[in-house]
């Protein structure tokens, strides 16, 4: 690496070329005062707090060192002081951080930030954890010589010698986000976030001078999936959090270091608890994952982990109602009863869904109850199964896309989906100049930073890959035509392929065989076949779930045949463990007929989920935020969860409760904590690795993907569908701040389409299937193509899998206007 | 209320002008301006970032940075007075009594308290409008005066006053 050598307060240190000179100090071990400045962030030089005397060594007539007397260079001082956030190093550099003078400038910067700054400390938020009083404390000058003149209003002219700025406070920035425009110096940290790093420009300066204050025109306002993270980087009180405000000063809460397990992103999180309630949840460092930021579900999704609604008794139904039970009478009875079952129908007559939400441990245990003591090979931990997940560990992936060269982004919608890796496709984008290109069915917000949108025809996604394999390779390019997207931008496509070093091939986790064949195919048609990844969306742990093995082998039925086996009556008792089927199973109408028809039916969770209404045994189960475990995230990579506060009631943890179902079947397992459980999943895994291999691509014919369309007349619309990161599900529900922003449930149709039909913007909508109707309001703009209509999973109170089919392969739908309001 | 089809057009025809449509932001706003009757409501932004493609936070930032662009309603006529030292000395402040006496007014940089009760004229107190050769002056809409007495300044407005605004000179 090209180093340079330079002197910080006399000791000498050697830094990266390009360094700028507060981390050089910083590495040389000094404190430098900042506030605008943030390593994640370009430096802007707005704050003047990181000033320092430099000198660089005197160059002579013929460009060598002026030599002093004893040899060494001569250092001409840069006549004023520099901001170091902003100074690149140089070789021989001299930065002296101590000096008589730098005190003195540090300090009367100080004095001016806090002419404006009220004294708020004993009742701000930040107290504790901020900035700008903890430089206060070590570089200001300890008394201030501005006086504060009460009265007037700022907007007119006074002069800021005259009296602090006076705002109304706080103002709610948004439903999360609370602003304190009185303590806000200006840094522009919050405004850089979401200019350079969540690329969403939610917020801006207005106004100017001594009147410029903080603000957001979005709708809603803060529009950000990342907004959270802007209180994290806001050096003063201005910017705090609404769920987490006045609950707790800060040096009072218990820090737990733990894993986020809503999405399969895999951030590291600290959960801050008092009194065993969960008070708020803040990103923690970790460069290879989630850097310094998470997403606002992640840190907002949190007050359902204390919410009163949480199961904290077992649960048996009599009659029709559910009672409260002690846990050993409602471990007896599951126990007796799938014994029963077993002894008269055999054990392949239970099934198991396992969960992508529970803990490596807690899937293992699972398994091996269906397997050991039940005798059943029925084990599934996917909400349906058209997923397909390959575990492969890649502890780089991160860093893999960021350093891409391109990124084929394919079936997938990394915002709704895997925040932290939106962020960090746009980092790439953004920060180390790579060229995005997606293939989806629709528009997603992250074309806004694409190069290239390949928006196709639904059900084309696999002829669009075998046609850019196509001209990746100079060979003809075939079956375009019913695909929907444009030659020459095919080709523009094509040839950055072919010409890229660094490629990072990504698709949905419901691509199909030949589609993901497809895609190493054309990876490997430029030799970089290793950077295919697929991903999971729908929960923290699929990967772990896979990996403990919940899935079934030796002919037991997945989930797609446990339901059909269940709906025809040769499935007696189904064992759910943290799923919510009736929800999130893709056929709406299956699921009812088989929990219906189910003799017993055992449901694990943290509520009385729709799915847990229908069960005769209702276990209270451990939050994430409550149990220790293992969990795997979407590139493989194993992490801990830690245990943050006991669980609540009387509810328990998964493996927990399955161990003593286990004992009271007579199995002993003798688990003692989760250390015990992995270590023998480890054994069984030992010399065993699974890794996705490429197979030869087949020619892959555009037709067999157009199903017969005989429908097309009464149904002129297909139905798309895909997540949401704000959806319908429980625990969303009993976090009340967050569930907010949980959108009404809508339909998204093309402009074209909802003039032609007379649809106006925000109208109710009918969206009818041969399976049912929903009414759904209407988003009306450019993201879907004419013709196809999107509409989320998992929408509170309009769940789509009413309306779906999956025995077709293409859903299709009618719009008519309902009642308008807009 | 919103932009008409002839606003829309008039910002993608000055959009293309640009390398980068961004660059479009501040004759739009003019654009918007004009449409809605001198000032700009948060929906004319909002309609202009739809308009040009941009984030409309970058528009609110923008129109909020100028002071040529009205946050709230101004009269039909938007008076910018000259009170920066030349004019003064040369007799600004007279002006500034004369016009808050005759309109009952305040001319201190509020668009409310500058607005004469029949909306016909909002005077604003600025700083030195670069042409201090010909103190004291004004700007009425986009048309400067130089020179001002008070009966210069009496007739100049009662003339204007009923004839149509000319919100930006193209
Ligand atoms: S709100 Fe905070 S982060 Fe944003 S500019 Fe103000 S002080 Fe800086
Ligand atoms: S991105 Fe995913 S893992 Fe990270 S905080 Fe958000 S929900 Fe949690
Ligand atoms: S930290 Fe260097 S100027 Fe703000
Ligand atoms: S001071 Fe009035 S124009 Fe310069």
């Amino acid at each position: 690496m090209d180093l340079v050598n330079l002197t910080v307060n006399g000791q000498k240190i050697a830094v990266p070329r390009g360094t700028m000179a507060i981390e050089a100090v910083k590495a040389a071990g000094f404190d430098v005062a900042h506030f605008c400045y943030h390593p994640k962030l370009k430096p802007v030089g707005m704050c003047r707090m990181c000033l320092a005397e430099v000198g660089t060594p005197r160059l002579g007539p013929d460009r060598k060192p002026v030599l002093n007397e004893d040899g060494t260079p001569q250092i001409g001082m840069m006549p004023q002081p520099q901001a170091t956030c902003t100074l690149p190093v140089s070789e021989g550099m001299v930065i002296l951080t101590n000096t008589d003078a730098v005190k003195k400038m540090v300090a009367g910067m100080v004095e001016f930030f806090l002419a404006n700054h009220p004294l708020d400390c004993p009742v701000c938020d930040k107290g504790g954890e901020c900035p700008l009083q903890d430089q206060t404390m070590a570089f200001g000058p300890g008394q201030s010589r501005v006086g504060e003149v009460f009265g007037g209003d700022v907007r007119l002219q006074q002069g800021i010698w005259e009296a602090k700025r006076h705002w109304e406070k706080p103002k709610p920035l948004s439903e999360l986000i609370a602003l304190d425009r009185e303590r806000c110096i200006q840094c522009g940290r919050c405004v850089r976030f979401t200019q350079e790093i969540s690329l969403d420009n939610a917020l801006t300066f207005i106004y100017r001078g001594a009147q410029s204050e903080i603000d957001t025109l979005t709708d809603p306002p803060v529009d950000s999936k990342f907004s959270g993270n802007t209180i994290d980087i806001c050096p003063v009180g201005a910017l705090t959090s609404r769920v987490f405000r006045f609950t707790a000063r800060v040096w009072e809460v218990k820090p737990t270091h733990t894993v986020c397990t809503q999405c399969g992103c895999g951030c590291n999180i600290t959960i801050n608890t008092r009194l065993d309630k969960v008070l708020r949840i803040l990103p923690r460092d970790n460069d290879r994952i989630n850097e310094c930021w998470i997403c606002d579900r992640g840190r907002f999704n949190s007050q359902f982990i204390n919410s009163a609604a949480r199961l904290t008794k077992p649960l048996i139904k009599r009659n029709g109602t559910f009672e409260a039970v002690e846990w050993d009478e409602a471990l007896a009875f599951v126990a007796k009863t799938l014994t029963q079952i077993k002894d008269a129908h055999g054990g392949n007559a239970i099934g198991g869904l396992a969960s992508g939400k529970c803990t490596v441990e807690d899937n293992y245990v699972f398994q091996k109850l269906l397997r050991e003591v039940l005798g059943s090979d029925n084990v599934d931990y996917r909400p349906h199964g058209k997923i397909k997940h390959r575990l492969r560990r890649v502890p780089d992936f991160y860093e893999q896309v960021e350093n891409a060269d391109v990124i084929l982004l394919v079936g997938a919608d990394p915002l709704e989906e895997l925040p932290i890796l939106d962020l960090r496709i746009k980092k790439c984008i953004a920060q180390r100049n790579g060229t995005l290109i997606t293939v989806n069915p629709r528009r997603i917000l992250l074309d806004q930073h694409a190069t290239i949108s390949l928006v196709h025809q639904p059900h084309t996604a696999t002829a669009v890959i075998t046609a850019l394999s196509a001209a990746v390779n100079g060979s003809t390019i075939e079956g375009l035509g019913a695909t929907g997207v444009a030659e020459d931008l095919l080709k523009d496509a094509a040839q950055r392929l072919a010409q890229s070093q660094r490629l990072v091939v990504l698709y949905g986790e419901e691509s199909n065989d030949e589609l993901v064949a497809a895609l190493h195919h054309l990876a490997a048609s430029r030799d970089r076949q290793e950077a295919v990844f697929g991903l999971c969306r729908h929960d923290g742990n699929a990967l772990g779930a896979l990996w403990a093995g919940a899935m079934p082998k030796n002919g037991g039925l997945d989930v797609d045949g446990m339901m059909r086996a269940a709906a025809h009556g040769s499935l007696k008792a189904l064992y759910i463990m943290g799923q919510n089927p009736v929800n999130s199973y893709p056929d709406g109408q299956l699921v009812k007929e088989a929990l219906d028809k189910v003799e017993f039916l055992v449901v694990h969770d943290l509520f009385l989920t729709e799915t847990a209404q229908h069960a005769d045994v209702v276990l209270p189960a451990a939050s994430y935020a409550e149990k220790d475990g293992t969990v795997l995230n979407v590139a493989g990579v194993a992490q801990r969860l830690k245990q943050a506060l006991p669980p609540v009631g009387e509810s328990s943890e998964d493996w927990k409760i399955i161990t003593a179902l286990a004992y009271f079947m007579g199995h002993h397992w003798g688990y003692k904590s989760c250390a015990d459980i992995l270590r023998e999943l480890e054994r069984h895994h030992a010399g065993t690795s699974a890794r996705w291999n490429v197979g030869t691509l087949e020619r892959w014919n555009v037709e067999t993907c157009q199903p017969a369309d005989t429908e097309a007349e009464t149904y002129p619309f297909i139905l798309l569908t895909g997540a949401q990161l704000y959806d319908g599900s429980v625990s969303l529900r009993h976090s009340e701040r967050l569930s907010h922003l949980v959108e009404a449930p809508f339909v998204e149709l093309h402009r074209d389409d909802a003039q032609r039909l007379g649809i106006a913007r925000g109208a109710e909508v009918e969206v009818t299937s041969p399976r049912g109707a929903l009414r759904l309001r209407a988003k009306v703009g450019r993201k879907v193509l004419p013709g196809t209509v999107f509409v989320p999973e998992h929408q509170p109170g309009a769940p789509v899998n009413t309306i779906l089919d999956p025995t077709r392969q293409v859903q299709r739908v009618r719009l008519s206007a309902g009642r308008g309001d807009g | 209320m919103s932009l008409s089809d002839e606003a829309r057009q008039k910002i993608q025809e000055i959009a293309a002008r640009y390398p980068r449509r961004i660059s479009a932001t501040i004759p739009a706003l003019y654009v918007a301006q004009a449409e809605y009757g001198g000032w700009l409501p948060k929906e004319a932004m909002v309609e202009v970032a739809e308009e040009l493609d941009v984030p409309p936070s970058h528009v609110f930032g923008v129109a909020t940075f100028y002071t040529l662009f009205y946050k709230e309603p101004v009269g039909k006529h938007v008076v910018q007075l000259c009170t920066n030292l030349a004019c003064m000395l040369c007799g600004a402040e007279t002006l500034q009594q004369h016009l808050e006496r005759k309109f009952n007014i305040k001319i201190n940089g509020s668009i409310r308290d500058g607005t004469t009760a029949d909306g016909t004229f909002t005077v604003l107190p600025v700083e030195c409008l670069a042409a201090c050769g010909g103190a004291p002056c004004m700007i009425v809409d986009t048309e400067y005066y130089e020179n001002l007495t008070i009966e210069k300044v009496d007739k100049i407005l009662t003339q204007i006053a009923t004839q149509p605004t000319v919100f930006f000179k193209p």
